[in-house]
């Protein structure tokens, strides 16, 4: 840690800052989930893993734009939620859907190792980098923090001005009075799972534009975003963005200390985080 | 009176089955065929997962605590039982007690957490612990040799017809505990914390101290299970204790049986028979496959056999597992 | 004093729901609490039974301060109590229950065993011993409520709204059972109550709740007569006189 000198040390600190957007991201997708939608889906960071997979083999070996390529992948992603939701996650209980998502999640990771070998892979990106005062910032990932920002801030309005965001807004917070206003509550919550999925997706997009990606990779993302939102505190979405930058920043500091314990460091400081203010820190602001 | 015969018959009936069951398994070892070593590879194997489901069955289906890392419990028996054998030259009765002790003190701790946390927060602590514990066995290669493992030194190479012996021991008295704490206070306690705590507290029933009492109990059995573990393998790496696919193995062993009662794991064992034997036959090839088969049968089971193949079979096992009430749907 | 609350407070956000509750209760008798809905009774309930903490204020029990026990600890002092919504365990049959209540007092099995036989002997409910209690019917599960509340052996028993929703011949079983708790075991009762019949044929002493605070206390007698009462129910101009 001596030797390291301010500007790198700035640039890791950075670097860390616009992965943590992406984090922020996709956790906000799953503090949806998990505390407006009360689904707690242990399968979510293998469907991070497989939309990271897709891109790559897009990217890669099937020539077909990025443009046609989304609309594919989020069109599946929103079915496959979809139908997801309505057949199985929305008639159970909390802990059978746990069992549930972890059995697909199973089989998603494994279905991955089959079809696209543990090998992990990565989309090679040359990186540009713009120097400021010794301090480089590496274009692609700035670019992925505004790129997770401006989505997010998207999926905001949608929540707020539009029709739609509206009732799901009421769903969430009170499903027996919404049913009575006339709002078909179990469509609109299976429409919101599905619209979590697709955020999923786009930031399966992003993030392998920054990471290599393997078949276990969804597990480690899965703990991310749990982190992550437990910080938050439960379905803050905005909280999620930020305690993904933070996420993004404690890793890179904990990556300077010392790179060999730095996930060792991570887990415990999220079980004392859990165990000592298991609300979150943002939770103060979710309110109103 | 009818109905105590009834009752009487069915009591004689399932014992007589175990009794069947545990002699043939007793006999089986002295018969000698060139397939006995793998026979007796896979019993021991599942009589393992017969083990460590109990333990989780005392978590998840008493307490209704869904531990996502039980490997955890597990694998710290097995780690710290070669660790103090290796570096403090200490006999195994030894190493197995300062295991059970770290193990104690690890449970106390998770124990702690669940009074504050529940649901999904405690999947995820317990699924931290694991991970904290894989990532430290991983990295700290001074100790633990990061990922190349431990070796059980030879001194402990015991003969397998006698480490057969001491897991069907184990099984035996595994269900055991769990048939009597089903049948104790502790039980009464458990399953009423389980189902409403709130009333449960409102009767006088001090719900965190027995739920640190659950949650000692199931980690000191997981930890004698990891004990085990070391001397029939004899090496430990953090890839075959620490991961999730054990924790899943367990889960899966516990649920298809029938979550939260005694015998079901011994029919889950089943899984861990036929999963010994798929990758037998596979081979190296075709990896991931047997994980594929794995999810679909967690998940298809909730689905559609919520009560375990124990609920097929109707051994009146005096049986805790939920009838999984679905979600009212308006 | 058997048993007082001193200055009881508690708020949430901006709404005042107990506000400075002072009550004394003695030793065998029969309380009740009435009041409009909204009026914080439950609420001094649970803040007695330890599920919340008052923002001020204490509770004493036999010269005790039972102020910030957890719940398991004021039910081992001597406070038992049943809740509004029947609370049951779905896995647990009758005598499990019960057990659960009789553990309280006693470590081994036979023991909680036969302190459970005992009162369901004592609330008829003998048998029933073996049902799950979803199968029972509404004035059964309330017996098993009150049977593992009974199993705890309180010196004060706090009934929330034990009688609502029970046909009128249930509500008078229930009362001789009420009765006979009292009188028999010589456990002192606080009952939260809507149907008028229970309050004015049992208590001793009526508190009237209202807006949290105690409005009226005294015998049935006068808390009918009381101008003060009549109008927390039904409204200022209401004149009583006229409708007699």
């Amino acid at each position: 840690m001596g030797s390291l000198d301010f500007p790198s040390f700035m640039t890791i600190l950075i670097s860390g800052l616009c992965t943590g957007g992406v984090y922020g991201l996709f956790s906000s997708s799953f503090s949806f989930q998990l505390g407006a939608l009360n689904v707690a889906d242990f399968s979510f960071g293998s469907w991070l893993m497989l939309s990271m997979y897709l891109t790559f083999f897009m990217y890669k070996e099937w020539n077909i734009g990025i443009i046609p390529f989304g609309v594919i992948l989020f069109g599946s992603y929103f079915i496959i939620s979809f139908l997801m939701s309505k057949f199985i996650y929305i008639k159970r209980k909390t802990d059978d859907n746990m069992i549930i998502t972890m059995g697909i999640s199973l089989i998603i990771q494994n279905a991955a190792t089959l079809l696209f070998s543990s090998y992990p892979r990565s989309l090679g990106i040359i990186e540009k980098t713009i120097v400021v005062g010794g301090v480089q910032i590496t274009i692609t990932k700035l670019i992925m923090l505004f790129l997770s920002a401006i989505l997010l801030l998207g999926f905001q309005l949608f929540l707020n001005k539009t029709w739609t965001g509206k009732t799901i807004r009421a769903v969430v917070q009170n499903k027996e009075v919404a049913s009575l206003m006339g709002i078909n509550s179990n469509r609109v919550i299976n429409l919101a799972f599905s619209l979590s999925y697709v955020m999923l997706a786009a930031s399966g997009i992003m993030l392998v534009t920054l990471f290599s990606v393997e078949p276990t990779a969804g597990g480690f993302y899965q703990m991310m975003s749990f982190f992550i939102c437990i910080i938050a505190g439960l379905g803050n979405i905005r909280g999620a963005f930020f305690s993904g930058l933070l996420i993004g920043f404690l890793t890179a500091i904990l990556n300077i200390i010392s790179s060999q314990f730095a996930m060792v460091m991570m887990f415990l400081i999220f079980v004392i985080f859990l165990v000592v203010k298991p609300t979150g820190l943002f939770t103060a602001k979710s309110r109103g | 009176m009818i109905i105590m015969d009834d009752k009487k018959k069915n009591l004689l009936k399932s014992s007589l089955g175990v009794i069947a069951l545990l002699v043939v398994l007793l006999l089986l070892p002295l018969i000698q065929t060139s397939m006995m070593p793998f026979i007796m590879n896979l019993l021991i194997m599942s009589f393992i997962y017969i083990c460590l489901a109990e333990s989780w069955n005392i978590l998840a289906g008493f307490c209704g605590l869904l531990s996502m890392g039980h490997c955890a419990f597990f694998g710290l028996g097995a780690y710290i039982t070669v660790m103090v054998i290796i570096y403090f030259d200490m006999t195994l009765l030894l190493a197995i007690l300062i295991s059970v002790l770290f193990n104690s003190i690890l449970a106390y701790i998770i124990g702690a957490i669940s009074i504050r946390v529940k649901d999904i927060f405690f999947a995820m602590v317990t699924l931290a612990v694991a991970q904290l514990l894989f990532s430290l066995s991983m990295q700290w290669v001074d100790v633990t040799r990061g990922p190349r493992g431990l070796i059980m030194p030879p001194l402990y190479n015991l003969d397998r017809r006698y480490l057969y012996y001491i897991a069907l021991a184990m099984v035996v008295i595994y269900v055991a505990i769990v048939l009597l704490i089903r049948r104790s206070r502790l039980g009464t306690m458990l399953l009423s914390l389980r189902d409403n705590e709130i009333l449960a507290k409102s009767l006088g029933v001090n719900t965190s101290k027995w739920k640190i009492v659950a949650t000692i109990i199931s980690a000191v059995m997981a930890s004698l299970v990891g004990s085990f573990y070391i001397l029939y393998i004899r090496s430990v790496q953090p890839g075959s204790v620490f991961t999730f696919d054990v924790t899943m193995k367990i889960m899966i062993v516990a649920f298809i049986g029938g979550r939260g009662t005694a015998k079901g794991p011994i029919l889950g064992a089943i899984i861990i028979i036929i999963d010994e034997l798929i990758r037998g036959w596979l081979g190296g090839t075709y990896a991931g496959l047997p994980g594929i088969i794995y999810g679909l049968i967690l998940a298809l089971f909730v689905v559609f056999m919520p009560n375990g193949l124990i609920s097929i079979f109707n051994l009146k096992d005096k049986s805790t597992s939920r009838s999984a009430p679905k979600k009212e749907v308006i | 004093m058997f048993f007082e609350v001193e200055g009881i407070t508690k708020t949430y956000g901006g709404l005042t729901a107990n506000n400075n509750i002072n009550l004394k209760i003695e030793q065998g008798s029969i309380a009740g609490l009435i009041g409009p809905n909204g009026a914080g009774k439950s609420t001094l309930f649970k803040i007695i039974s330890g599920f919340i903490v008052p923002d001020r204020g204490s509770v004493r029990f036999k010269g005790k301060s039972l102020t910030r026990l957890s719940p398991h600890v004021i039910c081992n002092c001597g406070i038992a109590c049943t809740f509004q919504d029947v609370k049951n365990f779905p896995q647990l049959d009758v005598f499990e229950t019960i057990q659960v209540g009789a553990y309280c007092r006693h470590t081994f099995k036979r023991q909680a065993a036969s302190r459970a036989r005992e009162v369901m002997i004592f609330l008829d409910l003998i048998d029933q011993k073996d049902q799950k209690i979803v199968k029972l019917n509404m004035l059964d599960r309330k017996k098993v409520a009150l049977a593992a509340a009974l199993a705890t052996d309180p010196d004060l028993l706090l009934l929330d709204e034990l009688f609502a929703g029970c046909t009128p011949t249930e509500v008078s079983s229930l009362l001789l059972t009420l009765k006979k708790i009292n009188q028999e075991l010589g456990i002192t009762l606080f009952i939260i109550e809507h149907v008028l019949k229970v309050i004015m044929s049992t208590c001793q002493l009526v508190f009237v709740l209202d807006d949290g605070t105690v409005i009226e206390s005294g015998t049935p007698e006068q808390i009918c007569m009381s101008k003060k009462v009549i109008s927390a129910y039904l409204g200022e101009d209401y004149d009583a006189s006229q409708h007699q």
